[in-house]
């Protein structure tokens, strides 16, 4: 019941729905933890409070993952098909100079990657939605959108991975068209949603 | 007594090849793009950490120091290694 103790005081009314739907079960074995502590960003207001912090699913780095592993093996690939070729080529030194730059481009690659995954976030709190999301090491978006302007929420869940890990992306749109936040491979898509709608929805009331 | 260039020129190897230099001049600018990229890590981290902070300990900040360590000592190994 620690979760049940935590709850802030003004989402303690019955009108939050999500939290009785989110905070049923053990609390180790939820994906999404609400109201996270020491989580801060920018533009937060002085009474505002974080309700969720969602991050990409590890899953969607792997392909970091396996390229870092693939450049610490092409100086091995290299060693072995042109040892015999060449003397200048085949020297041993020059491979292991080879490796140890395999090696930095991979630590290079993975801590890219564990980057984006730490900061890859969407922030939902009791006013807006936070979108962080790192492209590269050249370029990162910020996106606010607050809850009174959202139209609609969706999500989809595409391929094998989505079924089995059970992700899915959500699309969140204001007026205007198209869609204006994307939030890719998305942990619990169904229950993320839930909380977005019912925060949507009683902002429209003007409950919230 | 006669000199004999011949012999003295054909045995004369000034160190270089094409191929070698090109190689060695890649492998240059390869570990300089890697220490440059492992500061602008450094950058974006800390324009990220001013942006939002998700945690009361900061990880990727040991991360980052941990990789430019990494990056340069590798550079340097690789340079001896490699280039000299």
């Amino acid at each position: 019941m620690a979760q049940k103790t935590s709850i802030p005081k003004k989402f303690r009314n019955k009108e939050f729905t999500f939290i009785n739907n989110l905070a049923n079960g053990k609390e180790e074995d939820r994906t999404l933890k609400l109201f996270p502590k020491n989580v801060g960003f920018a533009r937060k207001a002085q009474d505002e409070e974080v309700i969720l912090v969602v991050r990409r699913h590890w899953i969607a780095y792997l392909a970091h993952v396996l390229l870092a592993l693939i450049v610490l093996i092409v100086p091995l690939v290299l060693l072995l098909v042109t040892h015999k070729i060449s003397d200048t080529y085949g020297g041993t030194t020059l491979y292991l100079g080879l490796f140890v730059v395999s090696v930095v481009i991979s630590a290079n690659i993975l801590v890219t990657a564990f980057m984006q995954w730490y900061y890859n976030v969407s922030i939902i709190t009791d006013k807006k939605i936070v979108a962080l999301t790192v492209a590269n090491v050249f370029q990162h978006d910020y996106i606010e959108i607050l809850w009174r302007k959202v139209q609609d929420v969706s999500h989809d869940s595409v391929g094998p991975l989505s079924s089995m890990l059970d992700l899915g992306n959500m699309y969140i749109d204001t007026a205007g068209e198209g869609v204006d936040l994307t939030l890719t491979f998305v942990p619990c898509p169904r229950d993320v949603q839930d909380v977005i709608d019912n925060l949507v929805e009683l902002t429209h009331k003007g409950k919230l | 007594m006669d000199i004999e260039y011949t012999s003295m020129y054909t045995d004369f190897n000034p160190g270089f090849s094409f191929a070698d230099g090109a190689m060695k001049l890649f492998v240059g600018i390869l570990l300089f793009a890697i220490i440059f990229y492992a500061f602008m890590l450094i950058l974006k981290v800390r324009v990220l950490r001013d942006t939002l902070h998700v945690a009361k300990n900061d990880i990727t900040k040991q991360m980052i120091m941990l990789n430019i360590f990494v990056s340069i000592g590798g550079g340097i190994l690789a340079f001896i290694l490699i280039l000299l």
